[in-house]
Protein backbone atom coordinates (compact mmCIF):
# COMPACT_ATOMS: atom_id res chain seq x y z
CA UNK A 1 0.00 0.00 0.00
CA UNK A 2 1.18 3.47 -0.75
CA UNK A 3 -0.16 4.45 2.61
CA UNK A 4 2.84 2.82 4.23
CA UNK A 5 4.97 5.34 2.55
CA UNK A 6 2.63 8.17 3.41
CA UNK A 7 2.35 7.15 7.00
CA UNK A 8 6.09 6.95 7.30
CA UNK A 9 6.30 10.35 5.79
CA UNK A 10 3.67 11.88 7.99
CA UNK A 11 5.26 10.55 11.11
CA UNK A 12 8.74 11.51 9.99
CA UNK A 13 9.89 14.93 10.95
CA UNK A 14 9.88 17.11 7.95
CA UNK A 15 11.32 20.36 9.01
CA UNK A 16 10.28 23.55 7.34
CA UNK A 17 10.67 27.25 8.04
CA UNK A 18 7.32 27.54 9.77
CA UNK A 19 8.73 25.50 12.65
CA UNK A 20 10.09 28.79 13.90
CA UNK A 21 7.91 31.22 15.78
CA UNK A 22 9.16 34.42 14.19
CA UNK A 23 9.34 35.70 10.66
CA UNK A 24 12.99 36.57 10.92
CA UNK A 25 13.97 33.05 11.80
CA UNK A 26 11.65 31.63 9.18
CA UNK A 27 13.40 33.72 6.57
CA UNK A 28 16.76 32.63 7.83
CA UNK A 29 15.76 28.99 7.65
CA UNK A 30 14.25 29.45 4.19
CA UNK A 31 17.40 31.03 2.88
CA UNK A 32 19.24 27.75 3.38
CA UNK A 33 16.70 25.85 1.32
CA UNK A 34 16.53 24.98 -2.33
CA UNK A 35 13.47 26.49 -3.99
CA UNK A 36 12.88 23.37 -6.04
CA UNK A 37 12.69 20.72 -3.34
CA UNK A 38 12.17 22.96 -0.31
CA UNK A 39 14.88 21.16 1.64
CA UNK A 40 18.28 22.30 2.79
CA UNK A 41 20.68 22.71 -0.09
CA UNK A 42 22.36 19.46 -0.94
CA UNK A 43 25.48 20.05 -3.04
CA UNK A 44 24.44 23.58 -3.95
CA UNK A 45 25.46 24.85 -7.36
CA UNK A 46 25.18 28.34 -8.80
CA UNK A 47 24.03 28.99 -12.34
CA UNK A 48 25.38 31.76 -14.53
CA UNK A 49 22.43 33.95 -13.48
CA UNK A 50 23.43 33.60 -9.83
CA UNK A 51 20.53 31.44 -8.71
CA UNK A 52 21.33 28.45 -6.63
CA UNK A 53 19.81 24.96 -6.36
CA UNK A 54 20.71 21.48 -5.19
CA UNK A 55 22.85 19.90 -7.84
CA UNK A 56 20.51 16.96 -8.25
CA UNK A 57 17.39 19.16 -8.38
CA UNK A 58 18.72 21.37 -11.14
CA UNK A 59 20.11 18.40 -13.05
CA UNK A 60 16.68 16.83 -13.06
CA UNK A 61 15.12 20.08 -14.14
CA UNK A 62 17.36 20.80 -17.09
CA UNK A 63 16.55 17.44 -18.61
CA UNK A 64 13.18 19.02 -19.31
CA UNK A 65 13.93 22.65 -19.75
CA UNK A 66 17.28 24.37 -20.10
CA UNK A 67 16.30 27.45 -18.16
CA UNK A 68 16.85 28.65 -14.64
CA UNK A 69 13.65 27.82 -12.74
CA UNK A 70 13.85 31.18 -11.04
CA UNK A 71 14.62 33.73 -13.73
CA UNK A 72 14.32 31.66 -16.93
CA UNK A 73 17.72 32.61 -18.24
CA UNK A 74 19.03 29.78 -20.31
CA UNK A 75 21.40 27.46 -18.56
CA UNK A 76 23.39 24.28 -19.05
CA UNK A 77 25.33 21.85 -16.97
CA UNK A 78 28.56 23.44 -18.13
CA UNK A 79 27.58 26.67 -16.34
CA UNK A 80 27.18 25.11 -12.93
CA UNK A 81 29.60 26.40 -10.34
CA UNK A 82 30.16 24.84 -6.97
CA UNK A 83 29.21 26.78 -3.88
CA UNK A 84 31.25 25.39 -0.99
CA UNK A 85 30.71 28.46 1.18
CA UNK A 86 26.98 28.00 1.13
CA UNK A 87 27.40 24.29 1.60
CA UNK A 88 29.36 24.93 4.74
CA UNK A 89 26.84 27.45 6.01
CA UNK A 90 24.04 24.95 5.46
CA UNK A 91 25.86 22.28 7.39
CA UNK A 92 26.48 24.68 10.24
CA UNK A 93 22.85 25.76 10.26
CA UNK A 94 21.63 22.18 10.29
CA UNK A 95 23.71 21.60 13.39
CA UNK A 96 22.55 24.76 15.12
CA UNK A 97 18.95 24.49 14.11
CA UNK A 98 17.63 22.26 16.92
CA UNK A 99 19.13 24.54 19.49
CA UNK A 100 18.02 27.76 17.87
CA UNK A 101 14.58 26.26 17.48
CA UNK A 102 14.39 25.34 21.10
CA UNK A 103 15.69 28.67 22.32
CA UNK A 104 13.38 30.64 20.08
CA UNK A 105 10.38 28.69 21.25
CA UNK A 106 11.32 29.13 24.86
CA UNK A 107 11.73 32.79 24.22
CA UNK A 108 8.34 32.93 22.59
CA UNK A 109 6.76 31.23 25.58
CA UNK A 110 8.43 33.65 27.89
CA UNK A 111 7.21 36.62 25.93
CA UNK A 112 3.72 35.26 25.86
CA UNK A 113 3.63 34.45 29.52
CA UNK A 114 4.99 37.85 30.30
CA UNK A 115 2.31 39.49 28.27
CA UNK A 116 -0.26 37.55 30.19
CA UNK A 117 1.10 38.62 33.51
CA UNK A 118 1.22 42.22 32.64
CA UNK A 119 -0.89 43.43 29.80
CA UNK A 120 -0.88 47.11 30.45
CA UNK A 121 2.64 48.30 30.46
CA UNK A 122 3.88 47.21 27.13
CA UNK A 123 1.42 47.40 24.32
CA UNK A 124 3.26 45.49 21.62
CA UNK A 125 4.71 42.23 22.62
CA UNK A 126 4.37 40.02 19.66
CA UNK A 127 7.84 40.90 18.56
CA UNK A 128 10.73 38.83 19.74
CA UNK A 129 13.18 40.48 22.02
CA UNK A 130 16.06 42.43 20.72
CA UNK A 131 18.78 39.99 19.94
CA UNK A 132 21.39 41.98 21.73
CA UNK A 133 19.67 41.42 24.98
CA UNK A 134 19.73 37.72 24.69
CA UNK A 135 23.13 37.50 23.19
CA UNK A 136 24.82 39.37 25.90
CA UNK A 137 22.99 37.61 28.65
CA UNK A 138 23.87 40.31 31.04
CA UNK A 139 22.22 42.98 32.87
CA UNK A 140 22.42 46.16 30.99
CA UNK A 141 21.85 49.53 32.47
CA UNK A 142 21.10 52.53 30.42
CA UNK A 143 21.29 55.08 33.05
CA UNK A 144 21.86 58.34 31.28
CA UNK A 145 18.24 59.14 30.84
CA UNK A 146 15.53 59.13 33.39
CA UNK A 147 13.82 56.15 31.89
CA UNK A 148 16.63 53.92 32.83
CA UNK A 149 16.03 50.28 32.47
CA UNK A 150 17.59 47.15 33.73
CA UNK A 151 16.86 44.10 31.77
CA UNK A 152 17.41 40.83 33.35
CA UNK A 153 17.72 38.10 30.84
CA UNK A 154 17.80 34.61 32.06
CA UNK A 155 20.46 32.31 30.78
CA UNK A 156 19.72 28.94 29.30
CA UNK A 157 19.99 27.23 32.61
CA UNK A 158 17.51 27.99 35.31
CA UNK A 159 18.62 31.09 37.02
CA UNK A 160 16.92 32.99 39.72
CA UNK A 161 13.72 34.75 39.05
CA UNK A 162 13.62 38.35 38.19
CA UNK A 163 13.14 40.39 41.22
CA UNK A 164 15.32 43.00 39.71
CA UNK A 165 13.09 44.13 36.95
CA UNK A 166 12.85 47.81 37.24
CA UNK A 167 10.26 50.21 36.02
CA UNK A 168 8.31 50.60 32.86
CA UNK A 169 10.79 50.22 30.11
CA UNK A 170 9.31 49.75 26.69
CA UNK A 171 11.35 46.67 26.14
CA UNK A 172 9.93 43.64 27.83
CA UNK A 173 11.74 42.23 30.77
CA UNK A 174 11.65 38.54 31.12
CA UNK A 175 11.19 36.46 34.08
CA UNK A 176 11.79 32.85 34.12
CA UNK A 177 8.70 31.66 35.86
CA UNK A 178 7.93 28.13 34.93
CA UNK A 179 4.93 28.76 32.80
CA UNK A 180 4.78 25.84 30.47
CA UNK A 181 2.55 27.44 27.95
CA UNK A 182 2.55 25.46 24.79
CA UNK A 183 3.28 27.04 21.56
CA UNK A 184 0.24 27.43 19.39
CA UNK A 185 2.25 27.03 16.25
CA UNK A 186 1.38 23.81 14.47
CA UNK A 187 4.56 21.89 14.39
CA UNK A 188 5.57 18.40 15.00
CA UNK A 189 8.97 18.10 16.36
CA UNK A 190 11.53 19.22 18.78
CA UNK A 191 10.88 22.28 20.74
CA UNK A 192 7.24 21.64 21.27
CA UNK A 193 8.04 20.05 24.55
CA UNK A 194 10.22 21.63 27.09
CA UNK A 195 13.46 19.82 26.62
CA UNK A 196 15.38 18.42 29.47
CA UNK A 197 19.01 17.72 28.70
CA UNK A 198 18.36 14.02 28.53
CA UNK A 199 15.09 14.10 26.66
CA UNK A 200 15.10 12.45 23.29
CA UNK A 201 14.79 14.44 20.13
CA UNK A 202 14.94 13.11 16.65
CA UNK A 203 18.06 13.92 14.72
CA UNK A 204 17.36 16.47 11.99
CA UNK A 205 19.77 14.68 9.70
CA UNK A 206 19.03 11.01 10.06
CA UNK A 207 15.88 10.96 12.15
CA UNK A 208 17.21 8.77 14.93
CA UNK A 209 16.24 9.49 18.49
CA UNK A 210 19.12 11.04 20.34
CA UNK A 211 19.48 12.65 23.71
CA UNK A 212 19.12 16.35 23.32
CA UNK A 213 22.43 17.17 24.94
CA UNK A 214 24.24 14.68 22.75
CA UNK A 215 22.78 15.78 19.46
CA UNK A 216 25.75 17.77 18.24
CA UNK A 217 28.13 14.95 18.91
CA UNK A 218 25.80 12.54 17.21
CA UNK A 219 25.53 14.65 14.08
CA UNK A 220 29.26 14.91 13.80
CA UNK A 221 29.75 11.27 14.59
CA UNK A 222 29.67 8.15 12.48
CA UNK A 223 26.15 7.00 13.47
CA UNK A 224 24.49 9.85 11.76
CA UNK A 225 23.68 10.41 8.18
CA UNK A 226 23.28 7.50 5.92
CA UNK A 227 20.07 6.10 7.26
CA UNK A 228 17.58 8.61 5.92
CA UNK A 229 15.45 5.78 4.69
CA UNK A 230 15.32 4.09 8.03
CA UNK A 231 11.64 4.67 8.65
CA UNK A 232 10.48 3.37 5.32
CA UNK A 233 13.05 0.93 4.12
CA UNK A 234 12.84 -2.81 4.28
CA UNK A 235 9.16 -3.03 3.43
CA UNK A 236 9.76 -2.60 -0.26
CA UNK A 237 12.21 -4.81 -1.94
CA UNK A 238 12.32 -5.43 -5.64
CA UNK A 239 12.02 -8.94 -6.89
CA UNK A 240 14.38 -11.38 -5.30
CA UNK A 241 16.68 -11.56 -8.27
CA UNK A 242 17.20 -7.87 -8.08
CA UNK A 243 17.62 -8.11 -4.36
CA UNK A 244 20.35 -10.66 -4.71
CA UNK A 245 22.11 -8.64 -7.23
CA UNK A 246 21.81 -5.46 -5.20
CA UNK A 247 23.00 -7.20 -2.07
CA UNK A 248 25.91 -8.74 -3.91
CA UNK A 249 26.90 -5.29 -4.95
CA UNK A 250 26.13 -3.52 -1.73
CA UNK A 251 27.08 -6.28 0.65
CA UNK A 252 30.78 -6.21 0.11
CA UNK A 253 31.38 -2.60 0.60
CA UNK A 254 28.60 -1.49 2.89
CA UNK A 255 30.25 -3.21 5.84
CA UNK A 256 33.12 -0.84 5.65
CA UNK A 257 31.46 2.30 4.58
CA UNK A 258 33.30 5.42 3.73
CA UNK A 259 37.00 5.26 4.04
CA UNK A 260 38.00 1.92 2.67
CA UNK A 261 39.11 0.29 -0.51
CA UNK A 262 35.97 1.42 -2.22
CA UNK A 263 36.54 5.02 -1.42
CA UNK A 264 40.18 4.82 -2.22
CA UNK A 265 39.11 3.64 -5.59
CA UNK A 266 36.67 6.53 -5.65
CA UNK A 267 39.30 8.99 -4.60
CA UNK A 268 40.84 8.60 -7.98
CA UNK A 269 37.55 9.14 -9.72
CA UNK A 270 37.18 12.86 -9.93
CA UNK A 271 36.01 12.74 -13.50
CA UNK A 272 32.35 13.33 -14.09
CA UNK A 273 30.49 10.67 -15.97
CA UNK A 274 29.56 11.67 -19.50
CA UNK A 275 25.97 11.71 -20.74
CA UNK A 276 25.02 8.76 -22.88
CA UNK A 277 22.78 8.62 -25.94
CA UNK A 278 21.00 5.45 -24.99
CA UNK A 279 18.92 5.18 -28.13
CA UNK A 280 21.89 4.16 -30.23
CA UNK A 281 23.28 1.59 -27.79
CA UNK A 282 22.80 -2.13 -28.17
CA UNK A 283 21.57 -4.06 -25.13
CA UNK A 284 24.97 -5.64 -24.68
CA UNK A 285 26.74 -2.30 -24.55
CA UNK A 286 24.15 -0.95 -22.16
CA UNK A 287 24.70 -3.89 -19.84
CA UNK A 288 28.44 -3.40 -19.98
CA UNK A 289 27.92 0.21 -19.11
CA UNK A 290 26.04 -0.79 -15.97
CA UNK A 291 28.58 -3.43 -15.07
CA UNK A 292 31.42 -1.00 -15.47
CA UNK A 293 29.80 1.11 -12.77
CA UNK A 294 29.12 -2.02 -10.73
CA UNK A 295 25.38 -1.61 -11.06
CA UNK A 296 22.92 -4.49 -11.37
CA UNK A 297 21.56 -5.50 -14.76
CA UNK A 298 18.18 -6.73 -13.59
CA UNK A 299 15.04 -5.57 -15.33
CA UNK A 300 14.39 -4.62 -18.90
CA UNK A 301 16.08 -2.19 -21.19
CA UNK A 302 13.90 0.64 -19.97
CA UNK A 303 14.98 -0.06 -16.40
CA UNK A 304 18.64 -0.16 -17.39
CA UNK A 305 18.41 3.22 -19.04
CA UNK A 306 16.55 4.79 -16.15
CA UNK A 307 19.05 3.27 -13.73
CA UNK A 308 22.10 4.44 -15.59
CA UNK A 309 20.67 7.89 -16.21
CA UNK A 310 19.91 8.35 -12.56
CA UNK A 311 23.31 7.01 -11.60
CA UNK A 312 25.06 9.56 -13.80
CA UNK A 313 23.04 12.36 -12.23
CA UNK A 314 23.68 11.23 -8.69
CA UNK A 315 27.30 10.57 -9.35
CA UNK A 316 27.92 13.97 -10.86
CA UNK A 317 25.86 15.76 -8.25
CA UNK A 318 27.92 14.07 -5.57
CA UNK A 319 31.02 15.61 -7.08
CA UNK A 320 29.45 19.03 -6.58
CA UNK A 321 29.90 18.63 -2.84
CA UNK A 322 33.10 19.58 -1.15
CA UNK A 323 35.35 16.64 -0.78
CA UNK A 324 34.72 16.08 2.89
CA UNK A 325 30.96 15.89 2.39
CA UNK A 326 30.94 13.49 -0.52
CA UNK A 327 29.25 10.18 -0.20
CA UNK A 328 31.06 6.95 -0.89
CA UNK A 329 30.11 4.97 -3.96
CA UNK A 330 28.55 2.31 -1.76
CA UNK A 331 26.23 4.86 -0.25
CA UNK A 332 25.38 6.25 -3.66
CA UNK A 333 24.49 2.77 -4.85
CA UNK A 334 22.29 2.37 -1.82
CA UNK A 335 20.51 5.58 -2.70
CA UNK A 336 20.04 4.46 -6.25
CA UNK A 337 18.45 1.29 -4.96
CA UNK A 338 16.08 3.25 -2.76
CA UNK A 339 15.23 5.49 -5.64
CA UNK A 340 14.19 2.49 -7.70
CA UNK A 341 12.02 1.26 -4.85
CA UNK A 342 10.39 4.64 -4.50
CA UNK A 343 9.58 4.68 -8.16
CA UNK A 344 7.80 1.40 -7.79
CA UNK A 345 5.74 2.87 -5.01
CA UNK A 346 5.04 5.94 -7.09
CA UNK A 347 3.62 3.83 -9.85
CA UNK A 348 1.39 2.07 -7.43
CA UNK A 349 0.16 5.32 -6.00
CA UNK A 350 -0.81 6.45 -9.44
CA UNK A 351 -2.74 3.30 -10.11
CA UNK A 352 -4.42 3.50 -6.77
CA UNK A 353 -5.77 6.95 -7.20
CA UNK A 354 -8.77 5.90 -9.22
CA UNK A 355 -9.73 3.10 -6.86
CA UNK A 356 -9.03 5.34 -4.00
CA UNK A 357 -11.22 8.12 -5.24
CA UNK A 358 -14.16 5.80 -5.56
CA UNK A 359 -13.60 4.23 -2.21
CA UNK A 360 -13.24 7.47 -0.40
CA UNK A 361 -15.84 9.43 -2.26
CA UNK A 362 -18.25 9.29 0.65
CA UNK A 363 -15.59 10.23 3.10
CA UNK A 364 -14.58 13.11 0.94
CA UNK A 365 -18.15 14.38 0.69
CA UNK A 366 -18.47 14.28 4.42
CA UNK A 367 -15.28 16.23 4.89
CA UNK A 368 -16.32 18.87 2.45
CA UNK A 369 -19.71 19.17 4.07
CA UNK A 370 -18.11 19.50 7.44
CA UNK A 371 -15.79 22.13 6.13
CA UNK A 372 -18.65 24.12 4.82
CA UNK A 373 -20.50 23.98 8.05
CA UNK A 374 -17.60 24.72 10.28
CA UNK A 375 -17.08 28.29 11.15
CA UNK A 376 -13.56 29.52 11.25
CA UNK A 377 -11.78 27.52 13.86
CA UNK A 378 -8.13 27.71 14.67
CA UNK A 379 -5.88 25.93 12.28
CA UNK A 380 -4.93 22.54 13.51
CA UNK A 381 -2.17 20.43 12.22
CA UNK A 382 -4.32 17.41 11.81
CA UNK A 383 -5.00 15.64 8.62
CA UNK A 384 -7.03 15.31 6.55
CA UNK A 385 -7.20 18.87 5.49
CA UNK A 386 -10.28 20.11 7.19
CA UNK A 387 -10.32 23.36 5.30
CA UNK A 388 -10.50 25.32 8.46
CA UNK A 389 -8.16 28.11 7.61
CA UNK A 390 -8.26 31.44 9.31
CA UNK A 391 -10.28 32.95 6.51
CA UNK A 392 -13.33 34.36 8.13
CA UNK A 393 -14.75 36.17 5.18
CA UNK A 394 -14.33 33.08 3.11
CA UNK A 395 -16.06 30.98 5.72
CA UNK A 396 -18.95 33.34 5.78
CA UNK A 397 -19.78 32.62 2.21
CA UNK A 398 -19.10 28.97 2.57
CA UNK A 399 -21.70 28.72 5.25
CA UNK A 400 -24.29 30.27 2.98
CA UNK A 401 -23.30 27.84 0.35
CA UNK A 402 -25.86 25.19 1.07
CA UNK A 403 -25.24 23.67 -2.24
CA UNK A 404 -26.83 20.86 -4.01
CA UNK A 405 -24.19 18.37 -5.00
CA UNK B 1 -1.69 19.03 -20.14
CA UNK B 2 0.70 16.82 -18.36
CA UNK B 3 -0.29 13.42 -17.30
CA UNK B 4 0.53 11.94 -13.96
CA UNK B 5 4.05 10.78 -13.53
CA UNK B 6 4.91 12.15 -16.92
CA UNK B 7 8.60 11.77 -17.25
CA UNK B 8 11.18 9.24 -16.35
CA UNK B 9 12.09 10.44 -12.93
CA UNK B 10 8.84 10.29 -10.98
CA UNK B 11 9.90 9.93 -7.40
CA UNK B 12 6.99 10.21 -5.06
CA UNK B 13 9.14 10.68 -1.99
CA UNK B 14 10.43 14.02 -3.18
CA UNK B 15 7.00 15.11 -4.33
CA UNK B 16 5.43 14.14 -1.03
CA UNK B 17 7.95 16.02 1.02
CA UNK B 18 7.49 19.12 -1.03
CA UNK B 19 3.69 18.83 -0.80
CA UNK B 20 3.91 18.41 2.96
CA UNK B 21 6.01 21.53 3.19
CA UNK B 22 3.65 23.56 1.08
CA UNK B 23 0.71 22.33 3.09
CA UNK B 24 2.37 23.30 6.33
CA UNK B 25 3.18 26.72 5.02
CA UNK B 26 -0.33 27.28 3.75
CA UNK B 27 -1.88 26.29 7.05
CA UNK B 28 0.47 28.33 9.15
CA UNK B 29 0.39 31.46 7.02
CA UNK B 30 -3.09 31.42 5.58
CA UNK B 31 -3.73 32.92 2.18
CA UNK B 32 -3.49 36.63 1.49
CA UNK B 33 -6.78 38.27 2.46
CA UNK B 34 -8.19 34.83 3.16
CA UNK B 35 -9.09 34.35 -0.46
CA UNK B 36 -8.66 30.61 -0.53
CA UNK B 37 -7.85 27.48 1.41
CA UNK B 38 -6.25 24.34 0.05
CA UNK B 39 -5.21 20.97 1.35
CA UNK B 40 -5.27 17.25 0.73
CA UNK B 41 -8.70 15.70 0.60
CA UNK B 42 -7.75 12.73 2.69
CA UNK B 43 -4.93 11.50 4.80
CA UNK B 44 -4.21 8.56 2.58
CA UNK B 45 -3.67 10.44 -0.64
CA UNK B 46 -1.50 13.48 -0.59
CA UNK B 47 -1.60 13.77 -4.36
CA UNK B 48 -5.16 15.02 -4.55
CA UNK B 49 -6.06 18.32 -2.98
CA UNK B 50 -9.11 20.46 -2.83
CA UNK B 51 -9.10 24.23 -2.94
CA UNK B 52 -11.93 26.54 -1.95
CA UNK B 53 -11.64 29.86 -3.69
CA UNK B 54 -13.64 33.01 -3.05
CA UNK B 55 -14.76 34.98 -6.07
CA UNK B 56 -12.69 38.17 -6.29
CA UNK B 57 -14.31 41.45 -5.30
CA UNK B 58 -15.61 43.83 -7.95
CA UNK B 59 -16.02 41.05 -10.48
CA UNK B 60 -19.12 39.11 -11.44
CA UNK B 61 -17.67 36.25 -9.41
CA UNK B 62 -17.90 38.18 -6.16
CA UNK B 63 -19.83 36.33 -3.51
CA UNK B 64 -19.25 32.92 -5.01
CA UNK B 65 -17.19 30.13 -3.54
CA UNK B 66 -15.62 27.73 -5.97
CA UNK B 67 -14.33 24.26 -5.36
CA UNK B 68 -11.34 23.07 -7.38
CA UNK B 69 -9.58 19.76 -7.35
CA UNK B 70 -5.80 19.79 -7.66
CA UNK B 71 -4.15 16.66 -9.01
CA UNK B 72 -0.40 16.33 -8.52
CA UNK B 73 1.94 14.26 -10.65
CA UNK B 74 4.42 12.01 -8.87
CA UNK B 75 7.24 14.12 -10.25
CA UNK B 76 5.89 17.34 -8.77
CA UNK B 77 7.33 20.01 -8.68
CA UNK B 78 9.27 19.22 -11.83
CA UNK B 79 5.91 18.90 -13.55
CA UNK B 80 2.93 21.11 -12.71
CA UNK B 81 -0.32 19.92 -11.19
CA UNK B 82 -3.75 20.01 -12.80
CA UNK B 83 -6.58 22.13 -11.57
CA UNK B 84 -10.22 21.52 -12.25
CA UNK B 85 -13.27 23.32 -10.91
CA UNK B 86 -16.00 21.00 -9.72
CA UNK B 87 -18.60 21.99 -10.70
CA UNK B 88 -17.17 23.86 -13.72
CA UNK B 89 -17.15 27.65 -13.84
CA UNK B 90 -18.35 29.59 -16.84
CA UNK B 91 -15.23 31.51 -17.85
CA UNK B 92 -13.26 32.05 -21.09
CA UNK B 93 -10.18 30.22 -19.73
CA UNK B 94 -11.92 27.28 -18.15
CA UNK B 95 -12.84 24.28 -20.25
CA UNK B 96 -16.46 23.19 -20.12
CA UNK B 97 -15.35 20.23 -17.99
CA UNK B 98 -13.90 22.62 -15.41
CA UNK B 99 -10.19 22.20 -16.22
CA UNK B 100 -8.31 25.46 -15.85
CA UNK B 101 -6.25 26.60 -18.81
CA UNK B 102 -3.64 28.99 -17.52
CA UNK B 103 -0.06 29.48 -18.62
CA UNK B 104 1.42 29.05 -15.15
CA UNK B 105 0.25 25.43 -15.25
CA UNK B 106 1.74 24.75 -18.67
CA UNK B 107 5.13 23.36 -19.58
CA UNK B 108 6.78 24.25 -22.89
CA UNK B 109 5.39 21.07 -24.35
CA UNK B 110 1.77 21.83 -23.71
CA UNK B 111 1.05 25.36 -24.70
CA UNK B 112 -2.00 24.79 -26.83
CA UNK B 113 -2.09 28.27 -28.30
CA UNK B 114 1.56 29.25 -28.67
CA UNK B 115 0.59 32.66 -27.35
CA UNK B 116 2.12 32.17 -23.98
CA UNK B 117 5.30 33.78 -22.84
CA UNK B 118 7.93 31.41 -21.52
CA UNK B 119 8.15 33.66 -18.49
CA UNK B 120 4.60 32.80 -17.47
CA UNK B 121 4.94 29.06 -17.59
CA UNK B 122 5.31 26.49 -14.89
CA UNK B 123 8.65 26.16 -13.19
CA UNK B 124 9.51 24.05 -10.16
CA UNK B 125 9.88 27.16 -8.04
CA UNK B 126 6.22 28.01 -8.55
CA UNK B 127 3.89 26.88 -5.84
CA UNK B 128 0.31 25.98 -5.16
CA UNK B 129 -0.22 29.37 -3.59
CA UNK B 130 1.17 31.27 -6.58
CA UNK B 131 -0.93 29.26 -9.00
CA UNK B 132 -4.14 29.80 -7.08
CA UNK B 133 -3.46 33.52 -6.84
CA UNK B 134 -2.92 33.58 -10.61
CA UNK B 135 -6.19 31.77 -11.11
CA UNK B 136 -7.96 34.31 -8.93
CA UNK B 137 -6.64 37.16 -11.03
CA UNK B 138 -7.57 35.21 -14.14
CA UNK B 139 -11.15 35.10 -12.88
CA UNK B 140 -11.06 38.88 -12.72
CA UNK B 141 -9.31 39.33 -16.04
CA UNK B 142 -9.80 36.59 -18.62
CA UNK B 143 -7.09 36.04 -21.19
CA UNK B 144 -8.93 35.99 -24.50
CA UNK B 145 -5.87 34.99 -26.49
CA UNK B 146 -5.84 31.52 -25.09
CA UNK B 147 -9.46 30.67 -24.70
CA UNK B 148 -10.63 27.33 -23.43
CA UNK B 149 -14.37 27.87 -23.64
CA UNK B 150 -14.91 29.22 -27.15
CA UNK B 151 -18.55 30.17 -26.71
CA UNK B 152 -17.74 31.98 -23.54
CA UNK B 153 -14.89 33.87 -25.22
CA UNK B 154 -17.22 34.94 -27.96
CA UNK B 155 -19.88 36.12 -25.58
CA UNK B 156 -17.30 37.97 -23.51
CA UNK B 157 -16.02 39.80 -26.57
CA UNK B 158 -19.36 40.59 -28.12
CA UNK B 159 -21.59 41.18 -25.15
CA UNK B 160 -19.75 41.58 -21.91
CA UNK B 161 -22.82 42.66 -20.01
CA UNK B 162 -24.59 39.47 -20.93
CA UNK B 163 -21.51 37.43 -19.96
CA UNK B 164 -21.45 39.04 -16.55
CA UNK B 165 -25.14 38.49 -16.11
CA UNK B 166 -24.69 34.80 -16.88
CA UNK B 167 -21.85 34.47 -14.40
CA UNK B 168 -23.83 36.15 -11.65
CA UNK B 169 -26.81 34.01 -12.46
CA UNK B 170 -24.79 30.84 -12.12
CA UNK B 171 -23.43 31.96 -8.78
CA UNK B 172 -26.90 32.67 -7.48
CA UNK B 173 -27.92 29.23 -8.59
CA UNK B 174 -24.94 27.69 -6.91
CA UNK B 175 -25.79 29.45 -3.68
CA UNK B 176 -29.37 28.32 -4.00
CA UNK B 177 -30.81 31.82 -4.05
ZN1 LIG C 1 16.79 20.87 -4.00
ZN1 LIG D 1 18.32 32.36 -12.47
ZN1 LIG E 1 21.79 11.76 12.82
Amino acid sequence: MPTNNLQALLSADISDPTDFPTNELRQLDASFRCTICGEFYDAPVILACGHCFCSLCIREHIVRETQCPNCRKSTAEAHFRLNPALEEAVEAWKRSRPIVLQLSKEEQCRIESYSHVDTQKTPTRTRPPNNNNTAKRKRRARSESSDSEIIHVAGPSNSKASSEVVDSSPAPAYDRRPSKRRDTEPSSDIGEEELEPDSLISCPICGRLVEYQLINGHIDGPDCGNSKAAPKSNTQVPNSGARNEWSKILGKSSLKKGKNKESSDSDGIMERLPKVSYAVLKDKVLKDLLLSQRLPTTGDRFTWIARHQRWVMMYNANLDKSEGNRKGLAELRNELKRWEEDRKISKRIVEDVIAHETAYRADFQRLVEEARRTRATPVTNSLPHALQGPQDNCKQTIVDDSEED
Amino acid sequence: MNSRGSNSSGNSAIALRRLMTEYRQLTSGGSPDGMFTAGPISESDFFTWEALICGPKDTPFEGGVFVAKLTFPTDYPLSPFKMRFEPPIYHPNIYPDGTVCISILHTPGDDPTMYEQASERWSPVQSIEKVILSVISMLAEPNLESGANIDCCKLYRENKAEYERRVRESIKQQLGL
